[in-house]
């Protein structure tokens, strides 16, 4: 009998059935915060075409704290509320935007697409009156006690009433729904808690650009002097020293530079303008690397739209900053709200540049070149995407930014190329400002045992001193080296001042963000670059002794060390020198002169792929490098590396040889002053010879560089 | 010692001999490079397995992304080592997150010369103490853990399982030399005692010395020795013969050799059970259009076809096929 009834099939259909907390799971747990919940029913004003959405918070009751969001939007009828708001899921929305289908006043994309923003309300509180009217209908309302409603078995368990009555809140044809919550989680705001909430309110709809058709605001009242002081956005813009805006379209980024000038500093300002550029792009990092680009082309924004923005960019050195008034509340505005955020059809997209979210990593990028990057806490920026356009870009179900896909591997590529530019543009004005604030120092002779010793400490905290020590013990060692070396020999001529500051400031931003436990596996591979840094001035003054050696075997040598990257980027090679034309000798030390020349064919490399980008498989890009030597400068036979990329532009050769100058967007502006450097312990220079003074073929219209050896005596 | 079959590459006197004593002392015999810039002055060394190479060779190029470096250790590949077969890079640097990088760069733009099987990174800090080695017995612990395809790229045989090859070849009672193969074969047709106490000239020791030795290169050519003589011996000692065979295979197959190499299909990455059994029971045109499990458990062998697969393990053992 058992056997029988094992073997006889059954064939059972029944549906899910969702417990009545899948609603709490979807509000309550999926949403991070009591503010990003008020932001969903603000974006729910958005879509219903509203022109304005008011959120009041309501604490004059100590029993009864209340938050209401109402806006003049569409309303919903008795079906929409029924068959929409209800259905948790419901795709209409998605529908929308996927049929290109715009609001009928406002003419908008709808912003919510998974069905759920709804359910955030259950965040703030646990009492829920929704009162909405729309067009030519009769007002709704809907109570909701989500602590009854979830103790429910099943959600089918769980009815929600609706009623339907003649306008009391909506009267006079008004439209529109109001969200009214009560039973506060939490059930106290504190004043900072609540001008958090003002800022993040008003920075829903983007204050970089016009104001729209759409306004958020905040009410408490009751406590309205809570919010009067919040510092104005837009005064605190105007009090920027630079401004930076672009637009990549096409692959042509057009952009516009701007210093201001600091008041009380003889500065002029300056203003610099470039339409159709190319956006240079860092290396993306991590495993979405994609096919390695060095510049942006149309492929480039796919899925993600045309990208504008804009930012504004501070300078806390103190004794900028102290120019600029009011130093407190800047410094604390920027902290708070510093950072780079993205805003869609000018609706932010959170969490891009809040405080605890450093999507660009800005503030580790820093360590190594910390005079010259820009960290969140100087920066006010936002980007600005198309809806319609940006269709990679797909917002995660918690709200907290975008999903991890290669489209925001490309926007970060773009964002922080953009940056790039500024920075590059932003270290002339940087050095101005520098020379006549900068007490002179000797940096040579300053110690890094201080911040060092900080920066263990901080490590030991994190349980990172296993990982971090040895890279640590090396910096520290070789600072102390060098240092030693430079003031036993008396080669404080060598100007090396500048590379021991920036790597003691190194220390110091890395030492901060370990104390603020930023990605610690970025600052590990921060820690070694700095490291890398060290390393390779090391190798300056450990040279190997001079001995004489020919220019073709140098150059020989150069070209082998690069062969793998000549090849691969298809660049055409032409050295005469290889068939002993103009071989000349020379005494150097072979190491330090072959880095020079190597510093030399890299820059050469990097400029030929911006000026040629990738061609497609099969064409080859008309990259050219031309190593030879020349006897036209006067103070001695020179190895001359001309390409036709895009030349030293209006920089001059001041510029390209000071420490930390780059144009690159991942350079550390070291290669042309290390190279200057060893050319000069070599008895030698690094030239940038005018065409006319060299017989360079017309066809290297590029950059040209010497590496000049001394005359024998 | 036997011969070596790794290299290290350095710019740094002491980083260098630290790590190739430590891999001299531990049974990884190796040659020592002290680059100083002139990879003309660099010798080729088609046997090497292993290469230990320091990312920064001298190149001067600082504050970029290494790239140079990477193209660097290229051409001494390319231009100067020229390895022949299956070999790994060990990149021993105080930037060991370069290592996916490195490998990336020389699968992509390495031409003229075979491509790493893999590189894998050790960290020099953590064995670093000034410029000495700081504990040679976690240097080689870490290297044993980081090089997954160690086993494979510097073999190191079991001296009891090649003793006891040995034993199974030579004591088969029932079966005496083949005469033909005896006169072609030195060492076919004496005992076994006798034949472990002859000083073989191709390894310059007894196969007994080399057993109860720690000499890992010679183990290595002494098995060698053994699974030649297995072949020749596929006649005689058919049964015998093909239960070593089985085993080759899957010792193979536990170091994560190809089984593509002899034919069939391959099972991947994953090591697993499974996957060998897998193999075992796909039929397969090198075990003549049976499955290797037939082949291995028919009651007649197919001495022929014994001899070609067993010829075809030895030609894999010497890297032809990789």
């Amino acid at each position: 009998m058992a056997e029988e009834l094992d073997n006889d099939p059954v064939e059972v259909s029944r549906p899910f059935r969702p417990r009545a907390r899948v609603l709490q799971l979807l509000g309550d747990e999926l949403i991070g915060s009591p503010r990003l919940a008020v932001f969903e029913l603000v974006k729910n004003a958005y879509d219903a075409d509203a022109t304005r959405a008011v959120v009041t918070l309501d604490l004059q009751s100590d029993d009864q704290p209340t938050i209401t969001v109402e806006d003049d939007g569409e309303g919903m009828t008795l079906d929409v509320l029924q068959d929409v708001w209800l259905v948790p899921g419901d795709d209409h929305r998605q529908r929308q935007r996927a049929r290109g289908q715009r609001s009928p006043v406002h003419h908008r994309l709808p912003l919510g697409e998974k069905g759920l923003g709804r359910f955030a309300v259950h965040k703030l509180g646990n009492q829920i009156k929704l009162t909405t009217r729309a067009q030519e209908a009769k007002e709704c309302f809907v109570e909701i006690d989500w602590n009854e409603l979830i103790q429910k078995p099943y959600l089918d368990e769980a009815p929600v009433t609706i009623r339907t009555r003649p306008p009391e809140v909506f009267a006079d044809g008004r439209t529109g729904t109001r969200i009214e919550v009560s039973e506060l989680r939490p059930p106290a705001w504190t004043r900072g808690e609540v001008r958090r909430l003002c800022n993040q309110i008003t920075s829903i709809c983007s204050p970089f650009q016009e104001r729209g058709d759409f306004l958020a605001t905040l009410q408490v009242p009751g406590n309205e002097h809570w919010i009067e002081d919040l510092p104005d956005f837009a005064a605190i813009i105007g009090r920027s020293i630079w401004k930076f805006s672009f637009l990549l379209d096409q692959g042509k980024f057009d952009w516009s530079y701007e210093f201001f000038g600091v008041s009380g500093l003889n500065l002029d300002s300056r203003t610099v303008t470039k339409d159709g550029d190319r956006l240079q792009l860092p290396t993306a990092s991590g495993r979405r690397r994609r096919k390695d680009r060095v510049v942006a082309d149309e492929t480039t924004i796919e899925g993600i739209g045309p990208v504008l923005g804009e930012f504004y960019v501070y300078d806390r050195d103190r004794p900028v900053l102290q120019r600029l008034g009011d130093t407190r509340l800047l410094a604390t505005y920027l902290d708070e709200y510093g950072g780079i955020r993205v805003y869609r059809d000018g609706i932010r997209v959170y969490n891009y540049g809040e405080q605890g979210d450093d999507w660009l990593g800005l503030d580790l990028r820093r360590v190594n070149v910390p005079t010259r990057r820009i960290s969140r806490n100087i920066i006010l920026g936002a980007v600005h995407l198309s809806l319609d356009q940006s269709d990679a870009m797909i917002e995660k179900t918690n709200r907290e930014g975008f999903v991890e896909n290669d489209a925001l591997g490309r926007l970060r590529q773009i964002v922080l190329g953009a940056l790039g530019a500024l920075e590059s543009e932003r270290q002339t004005d940087k050095q101005r400002i520098r020379r006549l604030t900068e007490p002179p120092s000797d940096p040579v002779t300053d110690g890094l045992e201080t911040p060092i010793a900080e920066l263990r400490r901080e490590l030991q905290r994190h349980e990172l001193g296993e990982t971090l020590e040895p890279v640590v013990a090396r910096i520290q060692r070789q600072f102390r080296e060098m240092q030693e070396t430079l003031l036993a020999a008396g080669m404080s001529g060598l100007n090396l001042a500048v590379v021991f500051h920036e790597v003691e400031r190194g220390v110091r931003v890395l030492y901060q963000a370990i104390v603020e436990g930023k990605d610690l596996e970025a600052a590990a591979i921060q820690a070694q670059e700095l490291m890398r840094i060290l390393d390779g001035f090391a190798t300056l003054l450990r040279r190997d002794s001079k001995k004489q050696h020919t220019a073709q075997h140098l150059v020989n040598q150069a070209r082998t060390f690069n062969l793998l990257r000549l090849r691969h980027h298809k660049v055409q090679l032409e050295c005469p020198l290889m068939e002993g034309d103009g071989d000349f000798e020379a005494t150097f030390s072979l190491s330090l002169v072959l880095g020079a020349l190597n510093n030399l064919i890299d820059n050469a490399l990097y400029w030929l792929r911006v000026r040629w980008p990738d061609a497609d498989p099969g064409e080859s890009p008309l990259r050219r490098l031309y190593v030879a030597t020349t006897d036209d400068l006067a103070d001695g036979p020179a190895i001359l590396v001309a390409d036709n990329g895009v030349g030293f532009q209006e920089d001059s050769p001041a510029d390209v040889t000071r420490p930390f100058f780059t144009r690159k967007p991942d350079g550390m502006g070291l290669g042309l002053y290390y190279a200057n450097l060893a050319m000069e312990l070599n008895g030698g220079r690094l030239a940038f010879p005018k065409r006319q003074e060299v017989d360079v073929p017309a066809v290297y219209d590029g950059a040209i560089a010497a590496l000049v050896f001394g005359r024998k005596t | 010692m036997g011969p070596a079959q790794t290299i290290v590459i350095d710019d740094e006197p002491h980083h260098l001999v630290g790590l190739a004593d430590t891999l001299n002392r531990h049974d990884m015999p190796c040659r020592q490079i002290l680059f100083s810039g002139n990879i003309e002055g660099v010798d080729a060394f088609p046997d090497a397995r292993l290469i230990f190479a320091d990312l920064h060779l001298g190149t001067g190029v600082i504050g970029s992304d290494h790239r140079t470096d990477f193209s660097t250790i290229g051409s001494l590949l390319e231009g100067a080592i020229k390895p022949v077969g299956r070999y790994g890079i060990v990149l021993w640097t105080l930037y060991p997150d370069q290592a996916p990088r490195l490998e990336e760069f020389l699968r992509e733009r390495l031409e003229g010369v075979e491509k790493p099987v893999g590189v894998w990174p050790l960290a020099k800090p953590p064995h670093l103490d000034e410029d000495r080695i700081r504990d040679e017995g976690n240097l080689i612990d870490e290297i044993r853990r980081a090089v997954d395809q160690l086993e494979v790229l510097i073999n190191k045989p079991d001296a009891a399982e090649v003793e006891a090859t040995l034993a199974r070849l030579f004591n088969q009672p029932e079966d005496g030399p083949n005469e033909t193969l005896a006169s072609s074969v030195p060492g076919l047709d004496v005992r076994l005692d006798d034949w472990m106490d002859e000083d073989l000239s191709s390894l310059g020791a007894t196969p007994r010395a080399i057993l109860r030795g720690d000499d890992a290169g010679k183990l290595f050519l002494l098995q060698r020795v053994v699974h030649s003589i297995a072949t020749l011996r596929a006649v005689s000692h058919p049964h015998v013969v093909r239960d070593i065979v089985r085993h080759r295979i899957e010792d193979m197959y536990r170091q994560g050799v190809s089984m593509e190499l002899v034919e069939g299909p391959d099972v991947g990455e994953e090591r697993t059970a499974p996957g060998l059994a897998h193999w075992m029971d796909t039929e397969n045109p090198l075990f003549g259009h049976c499955t290797p499990r037939q082949f291995f458990e028919a009651d007649q062998v197919d001495v022929m076809r014994l001899r070609g697969i067993s010829a075809r393990l030895d030609a894999v053992d010497d890297g032809a096929f990789t």
